[in-house]
């Protein structure tokens, strides 16, 4: 039986061990290079990523802070009506009126006991319309609200402008238009209701549009649009594009076909990445195929990260290995290259394929004559060559 | 633990060469920062996983950082060394947080919330050691301003002078802090190995 002088030694031993450890801790490099693929922009101007993160801080806080009372208020009075219920108060058009900054005007108000029925708004007039959580609509002329059959709110014919604050972990805020369903998690969009399409064009944040099991995901200064009726079925079930038009507001190739955007892929990848960690390896696959086929760091890192889909996911070393050239292949010089070579020889070392390790391994060692995994590639190789 | 007295032996950091790249970027030259990721971007996703954000929220944190970095560049003076101020940032940014996740599980118990529960943390995959995640258990023991007094001691490897300027409080408070919080971290080590 150990002392309690032994015991506290062993202790600190370990915790000093551990500590050394936590130092040399490497972190996920694709994580790191899936940030850079959202922050190499900057210097050009995109600070897209900076006004997202701002704009959800503070919405985080004051939702909660106004759910609470909401809810607190609800818990009072027994409740019969939809769960967005408005309190609507709507104005006359102005010559100085902006949809985005629009003028308080408690000129009619609604009250929320009445507030069951559509809001409706006629030529040259407009609304607007509080929901519970502190979410804002803004209702442009000739446009009617109302509530599907799960009480969300419905845009059924014109033009609304959503402002939803940051929602509490887990739970989302829906609208419905016309097939389409609206999904966020705090963030303004606008969403146009025609006879034939509906349009989804979004300030800040990020909405999900769905239609029975197909998504798009759009980010901060997407427009997309789709029609009412014949939506052509998507190769693949997670594939981010209905049948609408994908196009950025900012682009000069707004009528081109969906090109994959950084924004978009970015997201994308993320998606993944959730696929991945939910069991799903070949819709994490068939989502970074598809975002392969772009460009920018976004199509790099989805090239690399099939290969590790294959190998980790569907136990598919070979193909991870096939996957891996392929991304040398088109990013020679990529800033996962390193990574890429560092896969192979691992991948090829437990296949026990000792010829093709070994040339990987020499081959790395004289890229990376500096590199930190220099040591590490190099017992690497000693182990393949002492393989019988 | 860290035995040398790192008020009186920082690490030698290149000021000039910091210097140097801090201008380019502020040019808008793309290449310098690129360089400046490489170089802050391991200690930066260290940092912020040492103090407890988790797996999921970790690259949101990090970009976060690095706007903010960026942002941040115009202003920034070389009053202090560029990683100093960049752990600042993190720090801050860690902190805001360490904050909503407290804030987040407080409404959590609340009886009108009908939310999903929040996801299990995932362990990172990269990190195979139990050892760390135990060690990160133990470091959730501590108060937010001891763990990041001991993370950047211990395992930043930043002298005192340094952490003072990155937590704004005086050298001794963060003498005092490190003390207490390598003694709880003794102690709550002591008592799982028991």
């Amino acid at each position: 039986m150990k002392s309690p002088t032994q015991r506290t030694d062993d202790t600190e031993r370990w915790l000093s061990e551990t500590i050394e450890a936590a130092r040399r801790r490497i972190g996920d490099e694709v994580a790191r290079r899936r940030v850079w693929a959202r922050v190499e922009g900057l210097p050009a101007g995109q600070d897209r990523p900076l006004r997202r993160a701002r704009a959800l801080a503070l919405p985080a806080l004051t939702g909660a802070l106004v759910a609470i009372g909401v809810v607190a208020i609800l818990r009072m009075v027994p409740a019969t009506r939809p769960t967005h219920a408005p309190v609507v108060s709507k104005r006359a058009p102005s010559a100085t009126a902006s949809v985005s900054q629009p003028r308080t005007d408690a000129a009619r108000v609604v009250s929320p006991g009445a507030s069951a029925a559509p809001v409706r708004t006629g030529r040259g007039e407009k609304a607007r319309v509080a929901l519970v959580g502190g979410v804002g609509v803004e209702l442009d002329a000739d446009s009617v609200l109302s509530w599907d059959a799960e009480r969300r709110p419905l845009v059924e014919r014109g033009q609304a402008r959503f402002q939803v604050p940051h929602q509490a972990p887990g739970t989302r805020f829906a609208v419905s238009a016309g097939p389409y369903v609206i999904t966020v998690v705090g963030t303004k969009f606008h969403v146009g209701v025609g006879d034939d399409r509906v349009s989804v064009d979004v300030d800040e944040g990020v909405v999900e549009v769905w239609r029975g099991a197909r998504s798009v995901r759009l980010v901060e200064g997407d427009s997309w649009a789709g029609p009412m009726r014949g939506l052509a079925p998507p190769a693949v079930e997670h594939r981010p594009s209905l049948a609408g038009a994908f196009s950025r507001r900012t682009s000069s190739l707004a009528d081109s076909p969906a090109p994959v955007e950084n924004g978009p892929a970015s997201m994308e990848l993320t998606d993944a990445r959730s696929a991945i960690r939910e069991g799903r390896p070949e819709d994490a696959l068939a989502m970074l195929s598809h975002c392969a086929k772009g460009g920018g760091p976004a199509a790099e890192n989805a090239a690399y990260e099939m290969g590790r889909v294959l190998r980790d996911g569907l136990h598919r070393p070979r193909a991870a290995v096939a996957a891996w050239g392929a991304y040398r292949t088109r990013f020679p010089s990529g800033l996962l290259r390193a990574e890429a070579d560092l896969s192979i020889l691992e991948t090829l070392a437990k296949l026990g394929d000792k010829a093709a390790a070994l040339t990987e391994a020499e081959a790395f060692l004289a890229r990376y004559p500096n590199s930190e995994r220099r040591d590490e590639v190099a017992k690497l190789a000693a182990r393949v060559r002492g393989a019988p | 633990m860290n035995q040398q007295n790192p008020a009186e032996s920082p690490r030698p950091r290149p000021l000039a060469e910091d210097q140097a790249l801090v201008e380019r970027v502020r040019k808008g030259d793309t290449l310098a920062w690129r360089t400046l990721y490489e170089r802050y971007s391991q200690p930066v996703f260290r940092f912020v996983s040492a103090l407890g954000v988790p797996l999921e929220e970790r690259e949101d944190a990090a970009q976060d950082v690095f706007v903010a970095i960026y942002r941040g560049l115009k202003s920034f003076r070389g009053e202090a060394q560029l990683s100093t101020w960049i752990y600042r940032i993190a720090a801050r940014h860690a902190s805001h947080l360490g904050r909503r996740r407290r804030m987040r599980s407080f409404l959590s118990l609340l009886p009108w919330q009908e939310a999903e529960p929040e996801p299990e943390p995932q362990p990172d995959p990269a990190e195979k050691a139990s050892e760390l995640r135990l060690l990160d258990r133990l470091l959730a023991k501590l108060s937010p301003k001891k763990r990041m007094v001991l993370v950047l001691f211990e395992i930043e490897g930043l002298g005192v002078n340094e952490i003072a300027q990155v937590m704004g409080c005086p050298p001794n408070t963060v003498w005092s802090r490190l003390r207490h919080a390598r003694a709880e971290l003794v102690r709550a080590a002591r008592r799982i190995t028991r």
